[in-house]
């Protein structure tokens, strides 16, 4: 019969169960991977554009104004020949376009024209645009007062762009400021919390009702905890918009995580350390304080910082807690007695990427403020959420009991 | 060493008596309790939310109620009723306009020139119904127009009365403390004193020594000076005196007499439609005279005719509502909390009523949570099965924690990145000519739900991969071996076993996916268009390309803007209260689905 | 208390007991897992506690120093245990000062991951003993009661995790020393170590008979006979035979003790 060997009974062999095999794992995988490049494009866009605003070509390659000033109005003045031959020639690109649109589909010589016509005005447009960039002046609020005369209105066309000058100083040091009070605040009651927890709980109603709270915490939502927030630190207490509101707000919201993160890393701790100290007469709060807490310790700070990323990252419970669009002062300036530090609203970046994102318009003139304070601000939490999760993965390798 | 001290009875060994510190407590048990109240801690926290929410929420119910009794006896809801066959003549309007322009395009497609475009539009019968449908309803609109300012006149003067009665109320509690012995003067009070005595001494009622003392009084008020009984005598008076003023400026509304400006001239109103329906009649005809010389247009013509039809035969049923509608018909607290709960609209600081409805920011709410699932649950899902399952150890090293990195990407980040790229990539591509034959392309707007929720599902994708990865990841090994050693592949013992073991754990995952998403706030304040309406679902797929607005929205944009205590402001709190209920459900319902349907028993 | 039987006690009786055993029941929640013990454990001896898995015999070692409360559902049913005449399970025992009296050293050796020297000053420095020189005398006087100063003298601030399994375990049996116990409890001290390191751990025990009392809960019985004086057989949570070990391995009294010991089951 045929010279065809027969394939023995485990050979490999092509089937529909085969190619549908492949195709799934293909699926998956596409899935996967688009995942990673749409948020790896949101990285990309925001590094590089917020680069522009951040890094400089010449020494000492850092726009140090950006990241320190406060921000600040910017004042336009554009060449006025240029500014207005430039919407001159908009419209002209516009109106040939229209025309050229309502051509019948057999006016191809006609067509062709404007084409040529809409590429030569286009070509026009951008030297011009080039000019009117190397033509034209820009002053931070600052600069501007201390103008002797502003540029005369003849020669110039006047324009300016709330928030869009100056650097964004304020808001970093508010954000800087709002997380670190608040981890120390989720620190100490979360892993007060976590201790009951892991070694003095035991099971019953109690515990079960501990443990929803927890969960359903962190199932809460972020505006939810401003509301509460609000009501509770800024009204109630009487504290204001206030740093020491923000503080509270963002530890309640981080306390789950680090609960949960502290109660594992806890439980994580061989028995064995437990019992030998216990069998020596060590007292339950010796054997925590020297044999639980020292070794669970770093396993606790590294999921902390997850937290931290996340308070760092929140808009919402701050927006009427303790964030203020503006503000001329830094936290330390004018302060008449040392407690007005706690009970002062701050600049915070995420309130400030709102703001300049939502309030006002997209232009060459406001990019730069937006993505530098994006790409500034993702680069803050990026950092702490990296360095947890490396410092994690060696704390893993390192302490296995 | 240590024992030595503490061993008072040298037979008994030392363990024999424990050591109390404090009520009969050792240390240890102490540093328990201590402990044990610090984990109350989410209890508390817990229940602090729940009150405070309440607390500010809780004054919603009465006020709208107040507010929507007030809407009644004011006869603006008479008005509303009114304003009903107003509406509906302006959409017949709108409607008849918007088949004029699409003849206009319809002669333009055929090569007409403005000027023939011109003639066909002008000509007398055109012109007859164009214009004269539009005309035909002024007298309507002006009866409307008139009743409403009635109603909002009686409406703000009874709200006036309201606060003016509070604020004498304020001035009798203030002047109860002043006459309290204890009460001493703060400075506010003294620049407030000295400037009711100046007052006074101005006033030409009062008899001339009395004034001269005031005068005098008022001039040798010093911040040092201190201020007697008398002092505090004299201000209660005058504060009497000042509220005393204010109580003669209220004009009481009486609204069984006011309501009468509102509805006394039914008769009128009855003529006026007829009136309407007649015009309007002889204005349809004209239509028939009109050469549109297209059969599409002619097929709008006549259903606009239909419409017509039944605008008049609605007319008599509008009358008996009219005529039903009833001042004294009481509120009660029950339609409140459903004109909360259901109602259809969101108006603040309107000149006529205020309307706190849920439904538009719900429906937005959820629409937008839709989308970010569509999205979020196959990629989601199917990335953490893949990890798990196909992806050898290198990929999974690097794709769980990126994935976890981009669960910290901030919220803010991305709604900006949604603002400036990704809103401008959808109009973009909306407009692209290849995809024309798509129906509700080109969009409208570029920040519209689904630009909210592709982004969102960005958001969701983290939570609901880690979450399902670790449910895949608790799987015993056992259960794939037993498949593989069966002879089925890797991918029918993922499939069969595997997810269907870890399906309560994936869906539970996918819960609170759903839970991150409808919480989410700067994404959706950002992204979403921020237009209050519900969605109009009868545009078919076109409805996910609507601005809409959220609840966690709509918190976070008002909150900062309205009067603390008012009416909105505790509206605000009830939307945080149903999105705090919805969360809790939410979690909740995760767990349980987890538990009750975890195969894997413990 | 009424005492309902008599215990089982070894036949010669010249000192009086350091632990006395009347009726004691003990329960994992529902489940009974120690029934009726009555047992006197002479001072200055070593008990072997032997009997299949299960039987108990660890749960009652746990109860000498209430190791057992760490448990949440264990509790007494009823019964006593004495040291040195107080009944420890009484309400107001310090279990602390109970536990400093009576060591124990666990069945996997657990060191804590510090240093050899920090692992046996551990249990002073709790008691608030902070003099270095007391320290050092200390830290060497258990080594060498542990016969292991020799063999880490030079590296006594390395982490004890990098010691070998049968340094680990007597470095454990270093470190309950010095909160000088009367009783030391061993739990299987050997079950994770080689024939090598186990007989280092037998010579200690035989060493440190002179100053201690010792009871040791083992699966090994050629182990028991080695290392103890008296030998008391557990099953299912009753003791069935308690003797002086020549005895109990020569010439055992009861049927199931001789089943278990010519290894016809366990």
């Amino acid at each position: 019969m045929s010279a065809q060997k027969a394939p023995h009974p485990f050979s490999k062999r092509k089937s529909r169960q085969a190619a549908f095999e492949s195709f799934t794992t293909l699926f998956f995988r596409l899935a996967t991977y688009a995942v990673i490049i749409a948020a790896g494009y949101i990285f990309f866009n925001i590094a590089y554009n917020g680069s522009k605003a951040v890094f400089m070509t010449k020494a000492p390659f850092i726009n140090i104004a950006f990241l320190t000033q406060k921000p600040q109005t910017l004042h336009v003045y554009e060449p006025k020949e240029i500014y207005d031959e430039l919407a001159s020639i908009k419209a002209e690109i516009l109106s040939s376009k229209a025309k050229k649109a309502a051509l019948g589909s057999g006016a191809k010589t006609e067509a062709a024209a404007y084409s040529s016509q809409i590429e030569t005005l286009e070509e026009r447009y951008e030297t011009l645009d080039e000019e009117r960039k190397e033509g034209r002046l820009m002053y931070s609020d600052s600069e501007y007062r201390a103008l002797p005369e502003p540029p005369s209105e003849e020669l110039y066309a006047y324009n300016n762009y709330a928030y869009s000058g100056g650097g964004i100083g304020p808001a970093i040091i508010g954000t800087c400021l709002l997380v670190a009070g608040s981890i120390a605040i989720a620190l100490t009651l979360g892993v007060l919390c976590a201790v009951y927890l892991s070694e003095y709980s035991r099971p019953g109603r109690v515990l079960q009702l501990i443990r929803l709270s927890i969960l359903n915490l962190s199932g809460v939502p972020s505006i939810v905890f401003g509301l509460f927030g609000f009501g509770m630190f800024v009204l109630f207490f009487g504290w204001g918009v206030s740093m020491i509101a923000g503080w509270f707000t963002l530890a309640i919201m981080a306390l789950p995580v680090i609960i949960t993160a502290s109660e594992e890393s806890m439980r994580a701790i061989p028995k064995g350390f437990r019992e030998g100290s216990l069998a020596l007469g060590a007292s339950k709060w010796t054997t925590i304080r020297t044999n639980v807490l020292p070794y669970a310790l770093p396993g606790i700070l590294t999921s902390s910082i997850m937290g931290i990323a996340r308070v760092a990252g929140e808009t919402a419970p701050i927006m009427f807690t303790a964030a203020f669009a503006l503000r001329d002062q830094l936290p330390w300036e004018g302060l008449t007695k040392p407690t007005d530090f706690f009970f002062q609203g701050v600049m915070a970046l995420p309130y400030h990427i709102y703001v300049v994102s939502a309030k006002i318009p997209q232009n060459e003139y406001t990019r730069n403020m937006q993505y530098g304070a994006a790409f500034v601000f993702l680069f803050i939490v990026g950092f702490f959420a990296l360095s947890s999760i490396i410092l994690r993965v060696k704390i893993r390798k390192k302490y296995k009991w | 060493m240590a024992a030595s001290s503490k061993q008072t009875d040298p037979n008994k060994p030392a363990f024999s008596k424990r050591r109390a510190l404090f009520l009969g407590k050792d240390s240890d048990s102490i540093i328990k309790t201590f402990f044990g109240s610090n984990a109350m801690v989410a209890i508390v926290i817990l229940a602090l939310i729940t009150i405070f929410l309440f607390k500010e929420g809780a004054g919603f119910m009465g006020l709208y109620h107040k507010s929507l009794e007030e809407y009644r006896l004011s006869g603006l809801e008479y008005v509303d009723i009114l304003k009903e066959k107003r509406e509906d003549y302006t959409e017949l309007t709108r409607y008849l306009n918007d088949v004029k322009s699409d003849w206009i395009n319809e002669l333009k497609a055929s090569g007409s020139s403005q000027a023939e475009i011109s003639k066909a539009i002008f000509n007398p019968e055109a012109k007859a119904l164009f214009l004269g449908y539009m005309r035909a309803g002024s007298d309507l609109k002006k009866f409307v127009k008139t009743k409403m300012d009635v109603a909002i006149e009686i409406r703000d003067q009874h709200t006036t009365n309201e606060n003016l009665r509070e604020t004498v109320e304020n001035y009798t509690q203030r002047i109860a403390e002043i006459q309290s012995t204890s009460y001493t003067f703060s400075k506010e009070d003294r620049a407030k004193y000295t400037l009711l005595l100046r007052d006074h001494s101005r006033d030409n009622s009062l008899p001339s020594e009395e004034a001269q003392r005031f005068l005098k009084e008022a001039d040798s008020i010093t911040p040092e000076k201190a201020l007697d009984q008398a002092d505090r005598e004299t201000f209660a008076m005058l504060l009497g005196l000042e509220a005393e003023k204010i109580e003669a400026t209220i004009k009481p509304v009486d609204f069984n007499t006011t309501i009468k400006g509102v509805i006394d001239e039914q008769a009128r109103y009855a003529e006026i439609l007829d009136a309407l329906e007649v015009s309007l009649t002889e204005v349809v005809a004209t239509a028939d005279a009109v050469q549109f010389n297209s059969p599409a247009i002619e097929e709008r013509i006549a259903t606009f005719k239909e419409l017509n039809q039944k605008f008049f035969s609605n007319i008599d049923a509008h009358k008996a509502k009219l005529a039903n509608w009833d001042q004294s018909a009481p509120v009660s607290i029950f339609q409140a909390a459903s004109a909360f709960l259901t109602g259809k609209d969101w108006v603040t600081a309107s000149d006529q009523q205020d309307w706190y409805g849920l439904m538009p920011l719900l429906s937005g709410s959820l629409l937008i949570s839709a989308i970010a699932l569509v999205f979020a649950i196959p990629f989601g899902v199917g990335a953490a099965i893949y990890v798990n399952q196909i992806a050898g150890p290198a990929e999974r090293n690097f794709i769980k924690p990126y994935v976890e990195f981009i669960s910290a990407i901030p919220s803010v980040v991305i709604g900006f990145f949604g603002v400036v790229v990704f809103g401008e990539f959808i109009r973009w591509f909306s407009q692209l000519d290849g995809f024309q034959w798509v129906p509700f392309f080109p969009i409208q707007e570029r920040l519209n739900a689904f630009t909210a929720g592709c982004l969102l599902a960005l958001m969701a994708i983290p939570t609901i991969f880690t979450l399902a990865e670790d449910a895949i990841n608790n799987i015993p090994r056992h259960f794939k071996e037993a498949s593989l050693a069966m002879g089925a592949t890797p991918l029918q013992t993922t499939m069969r076993v595997i997810v269907p073991t870890a399906l309560s754990g994936i869906i539970s995952a996918i819960m609170l996916g759903f839970g991150r998403v409808i919480g989410e706030t700067m994404v959706v304040l950002l992204c979403a268009g921020n237009r209050i309406k519900i969605p109009d679902f009868t545009e078919g797929p076109g409805v996910f390309f609507e601005p809409v607005h959220t609840m966690t929205g709509i918190i976070a944009q008002e909150m900062g803007e309205v009067v603390q205590g008012s009416l909105h402001y505790r509206a605000l709190f009830m939307v945080g209260i149903v999105l705090f209920f919805i969360s809790l459900i939410i979690n909740y319902t995760a767990q349980w689905v987890v538990k009750r349907f975890s195969k894997l028993g413990d | 208390m009424a005492q309902t039987s008599t215990p089982i006690t070894t036949s010669e009786n010249s000192q009086p007991p350091i632990i006395e055993i009347r009726n004691f029941d003990f329960a994992y929640g529902d489940s009974q897992a120690l029934f009726d013990i009555n047992m006197d454990i002479k001072e200055k001896e070593v008990t072997a506690f032997i009997g299949p898995s299960g039987c108990g015999k660890s749960t009652f070692l746990r109860c000498f120093n209430r190791m057992n409360d760490l448990i949440d559902i264990a509790r007494i049913k009823g019964g006593e245990i004495k040291i040195s005449g107080v009944n420890i399970y009484d309400k107001d025992i310090d279990v602390i000062e109970l536990r400093k009296h009576v060591g124990m050293v666990f069945q996997k050796s657990n060191p804590f991951p510090k240093s050899i020297y920090d692992n046996i000053a551990y249990g002073l420095r709790i008691q608030g003993v902070k003099k270095k020189s007391t320290l050092d005398d200390v830290v060497e006087e258990c080594l060498r009661g542990a016969a292991l100063w020799d063999e880490v003298k030079d590296r006594l601030n390395e982490s004890a995790l990098g010691m070998s399994g049968g340094q680990q375990q007597r470095l454990c049996i270093a470190r309950a020393l010095a909160v000088r116990p009367k009783i030391l409890l061993m739990d299987e001290p050997c079950s994770a170590l080689d024939p090598i390191a186990t007989a280092k751990v037998e010579e200690l025990i035989h060493e440190l008979k002179k100053d201690y009392t010792i009871v040791i809960v083992t699966h090994n019985m050629q182990q028991a006979a080695r290392v103890s004086d008296r030998t008391a057989f557990f099953y299912l949570g009753k003791l069935i035979e308690f003797e002086n070990t020549d005895d109990i391995f020569m010439n055992p009294k009861n049927p199931q003790t001789e089943a278990y010991i010519s290894g016809r089951f366990g």
